[in-house]
């Protein structure tokens, strides 16, 4: 069911984000062709594709923290929610699919960047130059010791960061839903307290175990505090959907 | 024979107001039940509590035996009183949608429906004009052979050719061996197809008799009976 339910969140998503995707793929191309052909009228293409690219990834990233909003406030918790919490399937599941997805989407995004760069390098005449650094640079990092560990710590530090995030935005939407009166303000006024109230946390942390902070070239209390936030954020968010839905 | 709906001492209140109290009503299978009382009364909130979209704040409510939860959402199919679509789908992803997630779901006889109605499957929802989204959902709804239907004023705001349109489809299409439990406040419709009736006023239960029995009884219809014991909150006590 799990799956099920996440092939629609994606659907719902990727009707907004797919064709963000397209573009910037398109974008690029004309780009690497205004390089190519480094002519006058060409050159100006390339400036004015590259401010549409700027543009297009800044509307990816918001779009994605508004749609992020959007999926979980309409689709669970307005009329949509009719729908959603009398299927067969478990609370969790129905946040979980909507987090896993989020996710996706935003990981289908960095995967789309990169496939622009590649393709702007494959194109443009830079490529020589562009896969020469590129050389030199895997040179480099063979020969820093942990290289690869270091990356793919930095991995999952912005995936904890991008996951409590989320987690916290569902959590004050959650909050919100239990107001009669003004769902909005009530959401927006528990994010804040919840930022507060674990900005205190992590504060009191730091003095209990002042050598967290030292961990792992000072990331160490960041991990406990996203890890801390997510357990916290989703424990809210499925005990008050099981027990206090309040649907409009 | 055990109760399909249980509803036991069952109150919900929101704040200070009580939507219902103290209710206690047992519920069998195989029969269209009339849930009958003017705006406000609760009814609404009770059918909300049956199917889990709501939590009791007093006493308790099972479905066959067990109280909501995923077993119970699998035998009851909703038909809430306001549109439950995603506005990107259409209505052939709806149909997906209750394929891949109600295992009662009998898809030909929807598709069939639609193609009766001339709803195409490729129209987006948000197109549709608003008795036609009303139809498609009442068309998704009635095509799962469910334990228990729940319709929520499935008849309110639509005129006569359409409400004979749902009652028709509701009569036609049900599972004989489920409940239907319908919410109206538009008696005289739903008047010849009910088995029992409840009559439920500021959340709490009047009676809950067969609707042959009420008749025969007080020697009116039920629609008379309804007018008769819902006047004095119109009027609030005065005679008209």
């Amino acid at each position: 069911m799990f799956g099920k339910l996440m092939k629609y969140d994606i659907k719902a998503l990727g009707k907004i984000i797919f064709p963000l995707w397209g573009a910037l793929l398109i974008l690029g191309f004309i780009f690497s062709l205004g390089i190519r052909f480094d002519l006058t009228v060409a050159s100006s293409i390339a400036v004015f594709s590259l401010i549409a690219i700027i543009g297009v990834i800044a509307a990816i990233f918001t779009i994605g923290i508004i749609i992020v909003i959007q999926r979980f406030w309409k689709g669970l918790l307005k009329q949509e929610g009719y729908l959603m919490f009398t299927l067969p399937v478990s609370v969790r599941s129905l946040i979980l699919s909507k987090l896993f997805s989020a996710l996706l989407i935003s990981f289908g995004t960095v995967v789309v960047i990169v496939l622009l760069g590649i393709e702007v390098m494959i194109i443009s005449p830079a490529n020589v130059f562009i896969f020469d650094y590129i050389k030199q640079i895997h040179i480099e990092m063979l020969q820093v010791k942990y290289a690869a560990f270091s990356i793919g710590y930095a991995v999952i530090l912005i995936l904890l960061a991008m996951i409590a995030n989320i987690y916290h935005l569902y959590a004050a939407m959650t909050l919100g839903q239990l107001s009669n009166k003004n769902r909005f303000l009530f959401a927006f006024a528990s994010y804040i307290i919840l930022a507060i109230i674990f900005s205190v946390v992590d504060y009191l942390m730091l003095n209990i175990i002042p050598d967290l902070s030292n961990l792992a070239g000072g990331t160490g209390s960041s991990i406990f505090k996203y890890i801390l936030e997510i357990i916290a954020f989703h424990i809210v968010t499925e005990t008050v959907l099981t027990r206090r839905l309040n649907l409009e | 024979m055990k109760d399909l709906i249980q509803c036991i001492n069952l109150g919900k209140s929101y704040g200070s107001k009580e939507a219902l109290c103290g209710v206690n009503l047992e519920i069998g299978t195989g029969r269209i039940i009339g849930l009958l009382g003017p705006n406000g009364s609760g009814k609404t909130t009770l059918i909300k509590l049956i199917n889990g979209l709501l939590t009791p704040t007093g006493g308790e409510v099972l479905v066959d035996g067990k109280r909501p939860g995923i077993d119970s959402k699998k035998m009851i199919s909703y038909l809430p009183d306001k549109m439950y679509f995603a506005d990107w789908m259409k209505v052939s992803d709806l149909l997906d949608f209750f394929t891949d997630f109600y295992e009662d779901f009998d898809r030909t006889q929807a598709e069939k429906m639609f193609d009766t109605l001339g709803i195409h499957e490729s129209s987006k929802i948000t197109k549709l004009s608003k008795g036609t989204k009303e139809k498609v959902q009442l068309v998704l709804v009635m095509s799962r052979k469910a334990k228990l239907y729940l319709l929520d004023e499935p008849i309110a705001g639509v005129d006569p050719a359409a409400r004979d349109f749902i009652l028709d489809t509701i009569l036609n299409s049900y599972n004989e061996e489920g409940t239907v439990l319908i919410s109206t406040h538009l008696i005289a419709d739903i008047e010849k197809i009910m088995d029992e009736v409840i009559f439920i006023k500021e959340g709490r239960i009047l009676k809950h008799a067969s609707a042959d029995d009420l008749r025969e009884e007080s020697g009116k219809s039920i629609d008379a009976l309804f007018r008769e014991m819902f006047h004095s909150d119109v009027y609030k006590g005065r005679k008209a």
